[in-house]
């Protein structure tokens, strides 16, 4: 099944290119993105996501993105991603999808789908695009050691999108369905939608979605065949030169109350012509829960280029009858698009 | 003496007018039917939000970035920086749900465009417009 669905995504992906174009209709389209990255961990002993005191590069990607607009109806688009020396970084299909325009304020999408709750899910490799170097991990990983997954890269199924305006507000509704992927296993029977509302100055973003995770190892043996029901929210207010963004997402596990997760975030920025410092607040509420505090800041080197470096202090949470010990990272982007 | 204040005048005046914003308008076919569009709807369009104005669909052509027609178009329409246009593009080219406008070179190239489309809808200075185009958006 796997195989038929991945053999699937790549004639859709090949079929992108290849796909014949019309005069005034857009033609095939190439663009791209680029990530050189870096993090350190300041403890000798510990480290935080791979990153230990001899530092770590792992973060360096690149993706490769291909659409083509075929007529007035239907839209073809790709993407190919890269990362890790560890997979030698090996091509994927990100993910692959045709759209149907089925009305002026419709539309349906098939095919591999970026996961779209929460307010950065759809674009979390793509740096220039946000003020951390990665977005707060205690939310956007998929890696939950043994607990609800709150995010996942991407699913295959379909999902139809509803957009309107009224005045100076763009209101969106999203309905999804299809199997959810995460780092060890598949999230099946998926469901779940999302409303947003937005103007110049704010995004407001609430979000829901249930699954069943299936073939999940390690230290997530035990979730299987639970259902999981995710709720999130999160808001952006872009103001003057104040940027605020927050966000909250909770997984209950029918049946095993103890793997229950909740991910949660606050940030503030002001910009300061082409910088922008920031301080942000982030804490996981899981098996493997922490706490993290970190300043950064953002330089926009060009419009298509920028340059991040964040300092944080992590505080796992402590075993029982133990005190919690804190280590300091320090991680730096630079990040293009093309 | 004379001659050289207004020569300094003159060279003053040539380099402020580098700076001024360019008046532009937004344009398109006689043949579209559309005779006035509103700068929300100008905007929408040009980020990909809208793709019909009163039932006619319509194609955005941009110009390429330099250029003081696009400088001023997205200042003074779209309200957007060159960096805030390029993540607001890059949320939507990279997320699949969207690509630019097409580009071209300048307000000549524009203005050839969208003449020759009836669903063309483009942005040049104003000194530009001719007959062979149909101004319906004037940034006032």
């Amino acid at each position: 099944m796997i195989r038929a669905i991945t053999k699937l995504v790549i004639s859709l992906a090949l079929l992108v290119i290849i796909a014949p174009f019309t005069a005034l209709a857009a033609q095939p389209e190439i663009h791209g993105f680029f990530r050189a990255g870096a993090a350190i961990s300041l403890d000798d002993t510990k480290t935080y996501q791979g990153a230990d005191k001899n530092g770590d590069f792992s973060s360096t990607h690149f993706g490769l993105n291909f659409s083509n607009q075929l007529d007035s109806k239907w839209r073809l688009a790709s993407q190919i991603f890269a990362a890790g020396y560890e997979e030698n970084y090996n091509l994927h299909i990100d993910w692959a999808y045709a759209t149907l325009q089925a009305t002026d304020d419709l539309k349906v999408n098939f095919g591999k789908i970026k996961y779209p709750n929460l307010l950065y899910s759809e674009v979390v490799d793509v740096g220039n695009v946000y003020l951390w170097t990665a977005p707060p991990q205690e939310l956007y990983n998929s890696e939950t050691e043994g607990s609800a997954y709150l995010f996942m890269e991407s699913f295959v199924g379909a999902s139809a999108v509803y957009s309107v305006f009224a005045g100076d507000f763009e209101f969106t509704a999203q309905a999804l369905a299809g199997n959810g992927g995460v780092e060890d296993g598949s999230l099946d029977k998926m469901i779940g939608g999302s409303v947003s509302v937005n103007n110049e100055i704010f995004t407001l973003k609430a979000g829901f979605n249930q699954y069943t995770p299936k073939e999940v190892e390690d230290g997530d043996e035990g979730l299987d065949d639970n259902v999981v029901s995710v709720v999130s929210g999160g808001a952006i207010v872009n103001w003057n030169n104040v940027l605020v963004i927050g966000e909250y997402a909770k997984g209950t596990v029918d049946g095993a109350s103890e793997k229950d997760s909740t991910g949660m975030y606050a940030t503030v920025g002001y910009v300061i012509g082409s910088v922008t410092p920031n301080v942000t607040f982030s804490k996981l509420d899981a098996h493997e829960g922490r706490e993290v505090i970190g300043v950064g800041a953002k330089y926009q080197m060009s419009s298509s280029s920028t340059f991040k470096i964040d300092y944080f202090n992590v505080t796992p949470d402590a075993e029982e009858g133990e005190e919690s010990e804190s280590l300091g990272v320090i991680r730096g982007a630079l990040d293009f698009v093309f | 003496m004379i001659k050289r204040r207004i020569s300094s005048i003159t060279l003053l005046l040539a380099l402020f007018s580098q700076f001024a914003i360019a008046d532009v308008v937004i344009i398109v076919s006689p043949a579209s039917g559309i005779s006035s569009i509103s700068q929300k709807q100008a905007k929408r369009i040009f980020l990909g939000k809208m793709k019909k104005v009163n039932g006619k669909a319509l194609v955005a052509i941009d110009q390429n970035e330099g250029s003081a027609s696009r400088d001023a178009f997205y200042k003074t329409v779209v309200k957007k920086s060159e960096s805030q246009l390029k993540s607001y593009w890059s949320t939507r080219i990279f997320s699949g749900k969207g690509t630019p406008p097409k580009s071209v070179k300048n307000d000549d190239e524009v203005k050839s465009w969208v003449s020759a489309n009836a669903d063309a809808i483009g942005y040049t200075d104003s000194s530009k417009v001719d007959a062979s185009v149909v101004v319906v958006y004037t940034n006032k």
